[in-house]
């Protein structure tokens, strides 16, 4: 080859190189660049889903508690008022005994009515909806007193506001599951409820004095992955730690997605 | 360059990617055998080349002519093979016959198939073709695959037959219309063949998707 040819090669191969770097690099770039985007929109899917499911889940398990509820409350409630009344009707006894007995038993009759009708309002979502978070959390708290099982406690820090009806009522939920698994597991003589409203959302600490729990995931019974699973649909956070001195202590932080809420 | 030794690599390159296609594939797929067909062919067509070069006096353009157009065709059969979309399949088929029609015409008009190279039907063949790869390159870019692109046959093949043709491209029409050393091409052509050979034989060996 003379010097033109041997030119005439080394521009022919630098193009030729050149042409097939650019197309590789393109071509890659593009296709890594689809890759990232289709992986993003895949983990947004299934999240979606998930949530999706947690949300059907949710809703399943309101409705029964509002059937139970309603049960609660036109059934049993009714049959009650109806053994109430007719005891009330009964005709003075001869003897003090028989009327001690007879008012005894109006007395506890009494108290399993009022307790009915509260537990028929803690159950279903309607009354949560209507009383607001706070409101329906001191009722459940007044409740828990009032079955002496423990003394428990409610307090509020900052300016509480209306949050989303639908997330109050998850909250709610969240926070029932919690006391039932103090009074059933934590042992404890003492329970705190504390809301912390902030600019941005909602901060809820609740601790007891009982014996702890195991916090590592895999010992999650199917009370606490609800927990979880309510607090994944909430786009919110929980975190549950032994105290030192004893019992445990779950906070939980609520971010609100539409600032307008707070105005609502 | 030596050309026993261009002749050589020219012919085990595509032999290569044949017999790895044919024995060692371990991602069948329905259009593997459009591909050991074309693979074959470019195996048949160097050696018919090679053949009538050493031991006639026949001339090689007429061969060289026939590949222009058949290969193209067992590559747009492929891709037709490859594609989901109905749409595009019907206009592979068109643009097939399009081809076809596009020889015959060609010949009509320039009546030198026995002596010349039909530049004009290899550059409608090769535009068809890098239409159709940029297509199916696509496609794969919206469909699943995508996830795992690297690992898709499809893709390869797509990427062989863009690597040898889009730089070829330009090398072809500037000797259509320069005089240069013939030896110049036999060296760019070889290193294509080579690329477009590996990336067929990455497709055979390493790819577990369509």
């Amino acid at each position: 080859m003379d010097k033109t040819q041997v030119i005439y090669l080394i521009l022919f191969s630098v193009s030729v190189l050149l042409i097939m770097v650019s197309l590789v690099f393109v071509l890659f770039s593009v296709f890594n660049k689809r890759r990232m985007k289709f992986i993003i929109e895949k983990q947004e899917a299934e999240k979606q889903a998930e949530i999706e499911m947690a949300k059907i889940r949710i809703e399943n398990q309101e409705n029964l508690l509002k059937s139970i509820s309603w049960e609660l409350h036109d059934n049993i409630g009714q049959l009650l008022s109806v053994s109430k009344m007719q005891l009330s009707m009964l005709p003075e006894q001869p003897t003090d005994l028989s009327r001690k007995m007879v008012n005894d038993t109006l007395d506890v009759l009494s108290r399993v009515l009022e307790d009915v009708r509260s537990l028929s309002k803690s159950l279903n979502t309607d009354s949560v909806g209507f009383m607001g978070l706070v409101k329906a959390t001191g009722f459940e708290i007044d409740r828990l007193n009032r079955i002496k099982f423990l003394n428990a406690k409610f307090n509020i820090t900052g300016k509480p506001f209306p949050l989303k009806n639908d997330d109050e009522i998850v909250l709610f939920r969240i926070l029932q599951e919690l006391i039932s698994n103090v009074i059933k597991h934590a042992k404890a003589s003492e329970f705190e409820l504390h809301f912390h409203y902030a600019n941005n959302g909602l901060v809820i600490t609740a601790q007891d004095d009982g014996i702890g729990m195991d916090i590592s995931k895999e010992h999650y019974g199917i009370g606490l992955k609800n927990i979880v699973s309510r607090i994944k649909f909430l786009n919110g956070s929980i975190d549950f730690h032994n105290k030192n001195e004893g019992g445990v202590l779950t906070s939980i932080k609520y971010t609100i997605k539409d600032p307008d809420v707070m105005n609502a | 360059m030596n050309i026993y030794l261009y002749l050589a690599l020219v012919l085990i390159l595509p032999f290569s990617s044949l017999v790895i296609s044919l024995f060692f594939n371990r991602n069948k797929t329905n259009y593997d055998l459009y591909l050991n067909l074309g693979l074959g062919y470019m195996f048949f067509n160097e050696l018919l080349n090679l053949y009538i070069g050493v031991y006639t006096t026949l001339p090689q353009i007429p061969f060289a002519n026939i590949y222009c157009l058949i290969f193209p065709l067992i590559i747009y059969r492929l891709f037709y093979n490859i594609s989901n979309s109905e749409i595009f399949r019907k206009r592979i088929k068109f643009m097939a016959i399009g081809l076809m029609v596009f020889f015959i015409i060609d010949n009509l008009i320039q009546r030198d198939f026995f002596t010349n190279f039909q530049f004009h039907t290899y550059l409608v063949s090769t535009l068809i073709l890098i239409y159709i790869v940029t297509v199916i390159l696509l496609q794969i870019m919206k469909s699943d695959i995508i996830h795992e692109y690297l690992r898709s046959k499809s893709f390869w093949i797509s990427l062989g037959l863009l690597l040898f043709y889009v730089p070829f491209l330009p090398v072809i029409i500037t000797f259509e219309f320069m005089v240069v050393n013939f030896e110049i091409k036999n060296i760019i052509t070889l290193f294509l063949i080579m690329v477009m050979n590996f990336c067929f034989i990455y497709a055979s060996l390493w790819t577990k998707h369509r």
